[in-house]
This record gives structure tokens, sequence and C-alpha cells, in this order.
């Protein structure tokens, strides 16, 4: 039977890269939010440092010569010293661009007003606060930028081009870098936004698989029933007709024993494939030929659970056990797997204690109460539990019963229900 | 009284002819196999009672049931189901069958 049910094949993530460090940082799906450089993004920032350090070098050589192209000549010579080192600064700041974009620019902004040698140093850092920060942020920082324009033209004035000239070009090459960072931030968003598109289609997609399964699965079972319902009834029907008419001719009762007899075997047969379908549901590695558990089988349980490192303390105070009705006690024996399964998950060493007690008429309470381990702070959530809880909580209201769990003011974690167990 | 059996499955209408053979008033006059063949079946033997399945392949017994109500003389519809839907079991009432077990 199980081979009716839709198969489906693994499914591979939306985004499969085959070079993941060519993409910058900002993009490499795998990086959390303080993301690390990619090898990408590795060559880039050396390159950027490179280039800058030649620059600080090529500028501070100009400046030192006697006719300079790039500014007039400083009056003093510690100023081209001066101007040499902040530039080696802004080169080394490059390094810290990435983590702090527009801190390391507020920080560096005033040099934009006087020095040459860290002009290049401060493009790229004023390029990055473009690219990864909102608009907002990147228009004032520009704001800024665009002011220092007037000051540098005044401070290291053109040997060639006049005041305004000199202006211009400032604020032509601060808005250039502008237009490029945005396009290349426009571009990221927009890779960013079709990958959000793809793996959330991918998900929708395996939610849709899932349900459909569930579906085939719901309506499997339900054909079975149907099938099953019949054999029954064709089975009832023929007893009742031998119960009706022991005087009825031989051929006829053997007929009706024979219906008898391939309606129960062929309702076995039924039966044995239900239980297939529902089975196949949960991923639970069970045993097929093991038999259902009971309440004898709780001792094993626990053997079983401190074999694996779990202290557990079992406090029984059962009247009558052995009346205890089979479901009843399957159901315990869930409930107390559960529990010890969750202990060891999310409060592994904690001691757990396991209590039983109750009798007929009065009920079963099952409580499992694990200390929380040391260390963890009480009140946080734990992480995990509920899946296995919800099947619990469906198995015991499906029983009659009542379920609570949760932290109690101990900051211990308790899952305690209660099953109906009638006296008679 | 005349009883016809209208079922798809032959094992249920051996079970059920079984049954009321053992009964002396009770005469099967006839068996149908599909809601299709009632209204010919009730014509040809003029039963007194139908014993009417629900499920079967062709018609099932609702309609048919709403066909023999369009006879002059209708018999008397008895609607045997294994299901306990009730929406089956209103809707089988509402053409009006004698009875639904």
């Amino acid at each position: 039977m199980p081979d009716r049910l839709p198969t489906i094949a693994p499914v591979t993530s939306a985004v499969v890269l085959d070079h993941p460090g060519l993409l910058p940082g900002a993009l490499d799906p795998g990086a959390g939010r303080r993301s690390r450089r990619t090898p990408r993004d590795w060559l880039v920032d050396s390159l950027a440092f490179l280039v800058s350090l030649a620059w600080v070098v090529l500028a501070t050589f100009d400046a030192a010569s006697p006719n300079p192209t790039f500014a007039d000549r400083l009056p003093y010579d510690w100023m081209i010293a001066a101007d040499a080192l902040f530039g080696q600064l802004c080169t080394a700041a490059l390094w810290l661009r990435r983590r702090w974009p527009v801190g390391v620019a507020l920080a560096t902004l005033p040099l934009a007003m006087f020095s040459v040698a860290s002009s290049i140093a401060l493009l790229i850092i004023y390029f990055t606060v473009v690219v990864h920060r909102r608009t907002a942020v990147a228009l004032a920082v520009t704001g800024a930028g665009l002011v220092t324009s007037f000051f540098f033209a005044l401070l290291r004035p053109d040997p060639v081009s006049g005041y305004w000239i000199s202006t211009l070009w400032g604020v032509v090459i601060t808005l250039l870098v502008l237009a490029w960072g945005m396009f290349v931030r426009a571009r990221r968003q927009l890779v960013l936004s079709l990958r959000e598109r793809a793996e959330r289609a991918e998900a929708e997609q395996q939610l849709r698989v899932t349900q459909a399964r569930q579906l085939e699965r719901t309506r499997i079972a339900r054909e079975m029933h149907d099938v099953l319902a019949h054999r029954i009834s064709l089975l009832s029907l023929h007893a009742g007709a031998l119960e009706f008419r022991p005087d009825a001719p031989a051929p006829e009762v053997a007929r009706a024993a024979g219906v008898i007899r391939d309606s129960a075997h062929a309702a076995l047969q039924d039966l044995r494939e239900v239980i297939g379908v529902l089975r196949a549901e949960t991923s639970l590695p069970d045993d097929p030929e093991r038999p259902q558990p009971t309440l004898d089988d709780l001792p094993a349980l626990i053997a079983e659970s401190r074999a694996a490192g779990t202290r557990v303390d079992l406090r029984e105070q059962v009247s009558a056990p052995d009346r205890l009705p089979v479901a009843v006690g399957r159901s315990v024996y869930r409930i107390v797997q559960e529990g010890l399964t969750n202990a060891r998950k999310h409060a592994h060493g904690a001691a757990v204690t396991v209590g039983l007690d109750g009798g007929p008429g009065d009920g079963l309470r099952v409580e499992i109460r694990n200390r929380r381990p040391v260390g963890e702070l009480p009140g946080t959530a734990i992480p995990g539990t509920g899946t296995g809880l919800v099947g619990i909580a469906e198995r015991v209201s499906l029983a009659g019963g009542r379920m609570e769990h949760g932290c109690d003011e101990r900051g211990d974690f308790r899952l305690a229900a209660w099953l109906p167990w009638p006296a008679t | 009284m005349r009883v016809l059996i209208v079922d798809d499955d032959a094992l249920v209408r051996a079970g059920l002819s079984m049954i009321l053979g053992g009964t002396p008033d009770l005469k099967v006059v006839g068996e149908a196999a599909d809601g299709s063949e009632v209204v010919q079946a009730a014509a040809a033997c003029r039963p007194d009672v139908v014993l009417m399945d629900i499920r079967m392949p062709r018609l099932d017994g609702l309609a048919a049931t709403e066909a023999l109500r369009g006879l002059p003389r209708p018999p008397e519809v008895l609607v045997l189901t294994t299901f306990d839907a009730d929406e089956h079991v209103l809707r089988a009432l509402a053409p009006g069958p004698a009875a639904s077990c």
C-alpha cells in the first residue's frame, strides 16, 4: 500500500551557487547579519588598500616636488608630512569601512577639506556608505561631502584652474561616486528580492506537496474505511442469516459461512493496509513488528532512558494497575516517552521525576517533571518543544483527558496529564 | 408481502434473501443489481417493499427511490446503508422512503 503514496523528490535549495566566494558578503546567502568577508571582498579590499596607498605615495611625492600638479605647494614641509600621515591613516581605515561605514566616513570627513593624499581613500569610504546604508544616510553624507568641496578648493587651490572650476570638479566627482554606489545598491537589492521570492516560492511549493500528501493519505484511509465497512457489514449480514435461519439448506449455510470466512480474511488484510498508511504518516522509526506498548512496558522504557544517561525517578501509586484499560496504559506510555525525550533533548543531565497515581473511577494522573539544567536562566523558552507535545495533547484529548505543560514557579518543566479510568 | 432487493453486491442480496427466506409471510420476488434496473424490476414483479442500497455504480439508491415514487402505485422503500453519514440519510428521507436503516 505505501507504494500508492505520492513520492517527492528531495527538495534542493532555490539558491545554488557555483562560486559563492565571488559574491559580495552582503549577498552571501550563508552569511549572518555580521557577515564575514568573502574571498571576493578580500580581493576588493586589498585592491582598494593598494590603490589608496599608491595614491598616498604619489600625492606625497607630488606635494614635495618644487612644482606640484595636484595642488599649490604647501607653505611648510611638516604639512606635507601630515598630509601623508592622514593619507596612510585613511588607507588603513579602509579595512574598517565595511563594519562601520558611517562612523569611518564621519571620522574622516574633515580631512576632505584639505587632504590630497587621503582623497582616494575618502572616496572609497564614501562609496561604501552609499552602497551599504539607507538612501537618507547616503544623501546626508553626500551633503556634508559637497560642503567640504568648497573648503578644499579654498584651502588647496589648484595650480591651473580657478576656485569655482576646482569646486565644480569636487562636486562632480562626489556625485559620480554617488550615482555609481546607488546603482550597485539597487542591483544588490534586486538580487536579494529575487532570491527571497525564489525561496518563498520554494517554501510554498513544499507546503503544497505536504498538504497534497496529507490529503492523499486521508483519501486513501477513507477509501479503506469504506471497503472495510462493507466487508464487515457483509460478515454481519451473513452471520445474522445463519442466526435467523438454522433451518436453511446445507448449501446455503455453507455459502454463508464461506462469505463470513472470506470477509473476515479480507477485512484483516484491509486493516493491515490501513495501519500501513497511518504508520507512514509518522516519521517515527517504529518497528512495525513490535506490539503496541502498555503500562507494563513502562519500567523497560525508564530503564532505556537511564541507560542513555538520564537520571529518572519513578513514583508509582496506582491501585489495581492490572485493571487499567489497555488504551489508557498505551497513552500513559506515550506521554512518559515524550516527557523523557523532551527532558533528554532540552534539559540534558537534569534529573527527571515520573509520577503515576490513580485508580479505577479516579482516573490516572501522570506527571513528568525535570529540573532546569544548571546555568540556564529560568523563564527562557525551551526551543523545539511543541510538535511532540501537540501529538500528545491530541492523544489525551481523544481519550477524554486533560493535559498541561509548562514551567512552574521554581522554573521546573512539568508535563502533566489526567486520563479517565472508569470504575467498571 | 412481496419484497424486491436492490444491491450491487450479489453476496449482500444472497444474505438478505437467506434471512428473509425464513419468514413465511415474506417473499423475495426479485433482485436488481443497480438503481437503473429498479423501475423495470418493480414494474415486472410489483413488490410491496423495496430494500434499497444507497451506493450503487450507475444510479444510486436515492435517485432510484425518487424514480419509484413516480410510479402509479409506488412500493414502500427501505433504504439500507452501512454509512451513517447524516447527509446521506437526510437526502434519503427527503424523497420519502418509509424508513432508513
